[in-house]
């Protein structure tokens, strides 16, 4: 998935595109590879027949959503939050809880969710982010906690353990008279929200607010120096991974028509950087793939979960302990490692 | 007035455990400098040690005692030198994650192995008997855990502050560089409180196994409540630790006694966030010593 | 323009600075010498931030700015650079100096992920600027190379440029001339006097002696935390007090 032309390296340094083209220029670089992974998410389902495989691949994207909104907060400002889920499930219960009791439609449901999960986010960010390093990391744990134990507790809001269930079931119409199946139709409801909010990802760390973050997780002294505010920063990208984990969250809850406090839970933390560091933090193309990785291979060969997490176990483990810099990192170094020595051969 | 001692009795029991668990978590911390994110699973691992031990195997509960802290420390020696000494001078959300792959495995081979139900040991009658002190009613069991902790947790000190390899300790905690030049078998010292550390995880499951059943799952829990208890005692202070054990513990029993057992955790990290806000670097931590952000 | 008046700072007991006085005025070139240890880097933290100073006060364009955060201080009009160069590695020479500016003007976030229309006006000016500035570090040629591919004398021109960028009404200078090679040694110091000489106001702390006389109009001279002389260059080199910090006599 090479992002450069083959030609490349014949170029004088300075007219090399994908470097040139970040200041200035335009933030979308060179469409192919975008375009044709999106192709190829358009006429999976044509191809995928099964119901339950394409089920499988409507969870991928789901963890594509909270993998890059997560990443927003741990890869590009470098703020270990363990509190991500947390704001899934709270877009989750809002839109749950706004739709039973008032019956609103999806599009303020959605606006609701959001508006909570960033709610959230500044109740636990503006004490959290007065901390460093580790005890950030367990302070957002503990809210995320405290979070689970409200779902699991107020049983007046959220019926507790016993969840709040029967949600319309999410679908479009338009799909539904193409001939599509409502599998087919979650998905690409999905496959619509992944690619928004991955397009969204992208320009973001492209913008001017990319940089500052690259700025602050780079060298936070120098980026203090030429004027970089880094706890505004810092909590900006927190909040924005918190609304759009939110957003994706009240799509979410319509999807399995059901909401309960599992929806909180930690695991998903742990499988989340399971994929982000595996995949590579602060990368993209390396988390997408990741997510899909750990997400589709497990479910589609119906490991057992005891299993499947001794291999997560496993894996985290020995990733981070052989490979540092994750699978994006490890394949940078060995595509960097094959130039240098094609232009050696040159030379 | 009744309902007040007998929670406090109840965090002193509760602080005990912490203090076991934490300790031993801050002085891998301080002497080994790794953060331990499969810590409680050392814990869930000797429960069920102790389990085999005392109610597979009918031992005494002294020498069970004995052999599941011996046992633990074995194996937490071998996991330590086959695994984590290599995370020793990664940053510390690299060993963050890298054991918190360890703890995940623990649990699902747990899972295997013994299957997820919880069991129970228990107790023996003569530890059940309750003993009225003053106006409440106290069991034996719970005396055991708060002077067997006191008698492990002193003995520790006096290793520490006496013992040719206490002071090594002391010294690499300081300074790891230094040590390495003047000659202080590093590597052996952080394996020995890697051992230490987990034999009070042995410890710890021992004495409160008769209160609390063992399940593959319940690792996490007591990983995050060490992690609670050492960074409001300040990372890698022993001294700390067990001061911020006993506010932890008094404040979860009493809270679960007079407010709402389904918060008692959310108190507990209520507590430690509210202090932190005033010492970012815990009670007894170096303010100088904030490292960074991640930087990836 | 800067003012110090009475400065003290001390860590652990030890007086690192103590009753420090310094005015820069507007368009002045001053700069701070003195031995190993004698403060001059603590004073510039204080200034630009990092540090907070115990006692004293120290006001920019008359606001006191002591305690203020860096990069409050930074968009102000008083932009630091580092002894030991500073720079995002992964970022190119001309993004590192866009990072510095976008801060100081007023958009919106919103407006900065859309990319408005004065958005795209203010950065084409940022980039203009930024490419005037490479040129003026003799980095054109470079634009495009990530900064952690530059050599080192590179990179310090590449942080002077950075603290430039953002249009500074003052520049610091930490050691500027430390660990770069002769030539470019050089090309430091006309780049330093040509800005100089444009009206740009600039505090410099350096070891280089020479450099320092060169450029300077005015000098400091610290010595175990105190100020122990201040003038021309001339007098600084003739004041025996000077002669004794630096040769121990």
């Amino acid at each position: 998935m090479t992002e450069r032309p083959a030609h490349a390296d014949s170029l004088p340094p300075n007219e090399r595109r994908p470097l040139a083209a970040r200041v200035g220029a335009g933030v979308w670089g060179r469409p192919i590879v975008p375009v044709v992974v999106i192709g190829v998410a358009v006429v999976l389902p044509l191809v995928v027949k099964s119901g339950f495989t394409l089920g499988i691949f409507t969870d991928s994207l789901v963890y594509v959503v909270l993998a890059l909104s997560y990443d927003l907060s741990v890869g590009r400002v470098g703020a270990l939050s363990l509190a991500h889920p947390a704001f899934f499930g709270t877009g989750a219960y809002a839109a749950a809880i706004v739709f039973e009791r008032y019956a609103l439609p999806l599009a303020l449901q959605v606006l609701i969710a959001v508006g909570a999960a960033v709610v959230l986010a500044f109740l636990i960010g503006i004490p959290a982010f007065r901390l460093a390093h580790l005890t950030f990391g367990m302070a957002t744990l503990g809210f995320a906690l405290i979070a689970e134990l409200i779902a699991q507790n107020e049983i007046g809001l959220t019926n507790g353990p016993l969840c709040i269930a029967g949600l319309s079931s999410l679908s479009s119409r338009p799909l539904g008279s193409l001939g599509i199946d409502q599998n087919g139709q979650q998905y690409y409801i999905f496959l619509v929200i992944a690619v928004a909010v991955a397009a969204f990802v992208w320009v973001l760390v492209r913008s001017r607010i990319g940089r500052a973050y690259i700025a602050i997780r780079e060298d936070e002294p120098m980026a203090m120096s030429v004027g970089i505010n880094p706890k505004r920063y810092r909590m900006s990208a927190f909040v924005i991974g918190a609304a759009l984990a939110g957003l994706l969250g009240a799509f979410y809850a319509h999807y399995l028509s059901v909401v309960c406090p599992t929806n909180l839970d930690i695991s998903y933390t742990v499988n989340l950087l399971v994929i982000l560091f595996l995949g590579g933090t602060g990368g993209f193309w390396g988390i997408i793939a990741a997510a899909f990785v750990f997400t589709a291979i497990p479910e589609e060969l119906q490991v057992a979960p005891n299993i499947r997490l001794i291999a997560y176990g496993a894996a985290l483990l020995l990733g981070v302990t052989l490979l540092p810099q994750g699978f994006e990192g490890a394949a940078k170094n060995v595509r960097r490692r094959l130039t240098r020595r094609a232009r050696a051969r040159r030379a | 007035m009744n309902l007040f001692v007998s929670e406090i009795v109840n965090g002193l029991v509760l602080a005990s455990f912490f203090a076991l668990l934490a300790g031993g978590l801050a002085l891998i911390f301080g002497v080994v400098g790794i953060v331990n994110f499969a810590h409680g699973d050392f814990v869930m691992i000797a429960g069920y040690f102790f389990y085999e031990f005392y109610v597979y195997m009918h031992l005494p509960y002294l020498v069970a005692i004995v052999l599941t802290m011996l046992a633990t420390a074995a194996f937490g020696g071998a996991i330590y030198w086959l695994a984590l000494r290599h995370l020793i001078a990664r940053a510390w959300y690299a060993q963050l994650l890298a054991t918190l792959g360890l703890s995940i495995l623990f649990e699902n081979i747990a899972q295997e192995i013994w299957s997820p139900n919880a069991r129970s040991v228990a107790t023996p009658s003569t530890l059940q008997t309750a003993m009225r002190i003053g106006t409440v009613n106290v069991t034996v069991q719970d005396l055991y855990v708060v002077i067997g902790t006191i008698i492990c947790l002193l003995s520790l000190w006096l290793v520490i502050a006496k013992t040719r390899w206490g002071k090594a300790m002391r010294a690499v905690s300081q300074n790891r560089e230094a040590c390495i030049v003047t000659g202080i078998n590093v590597k052996l010292v952080a394996l020995l409180a890697f051992t230490i550390s987990t034999a009070l995880c042995g410890l710890a499951a021992a004495l409160v196994l008769p209160l609390q059943d063992v399940y593959p799952t319940v690792g996490l829990a007591f990983t995050t409540q060490a992690f609670v208890v050492v960074i409001l005692g300040g990372m890698g202070s022993m001294r700390g630790a067990v001061v911020a054990a006993v506010i932890i513990g008094l404040v979860d029993a009493l809270a679960a006694g007079y407010i709402s057992s389904a918060y008692t955790d959310a108190f507990g990290y209520a507590v430690m966030i509210l202090i932190l806000l005033v010492h970012p670097a815990g009670l007894f931590g170096d303010p100088s010593q904030r490292r960074g952000w991640v930087a990836l | 323009m800067l003012e110090v008046k009475g400065v003290t700072k001390s860590f652990a007991g030890v007086h690192a600075l103590e009753d420090v006085e310094l005015t820069v005025k507007a368009g002045q070139f001053v700069s701070i010498i003195g031995p190993n240890g004698s403060g001059k880097t603590t004073l510039f933290n204080c200034i630009s931030g990092f540090l907070r100073p115990d006692n004293g006060t120290i006001t920019f364009e008359g606001r006191p700015i002591a305690g203020r955060q860096p990069f409050q201080i930074a968009h102000l009009g008083l932009v630091r650079t580092f002894q030991s160069v500073r720079l995002f590695g992964q970022l190119t020479a001309l993004e590192n100096l866009a990072v510095a500016v976008q801060q100081h003007q007023g958009d919106s976030t919103l407006g900065r992920f859309f990319r408005t229309r004065t958005i795209r006006r203010h950065e084409a000016e940022a980039v203009a600027h930024a490419e005037e500035l490479l040129e003026r570090v003799n980095l054109e040629q470079h634009r495009s190379t990530p900064a952690a591919e530059l050599s080192y004398g590179q990179r310090k021109l590449l942080s002077i440029a950075a603290a430039l960028m953002a249009r500074p009404k003052l520049v610091l200078l930490d050691e500027p001339t430390a660990a770069v090679n002769p030539t470019a040694i050089l090309s430091i110091r006309d780049i330093l006097r040509e800005l100089h000489q444009e009206g740009q106001t600039i505090l410099l702390v350096e070891h280089n002696m020479q450099f320092v006389m060169d450029l300077s109009e005015h000098v400091v001279v610290l010595d175990a935390g105190q100020k122990i002389a201040e003038g021309s260059p001339r007098e600084v080199r003739e004041d025996k007090r000077v002669l004794e910090a630096y040769l121990g006599t």
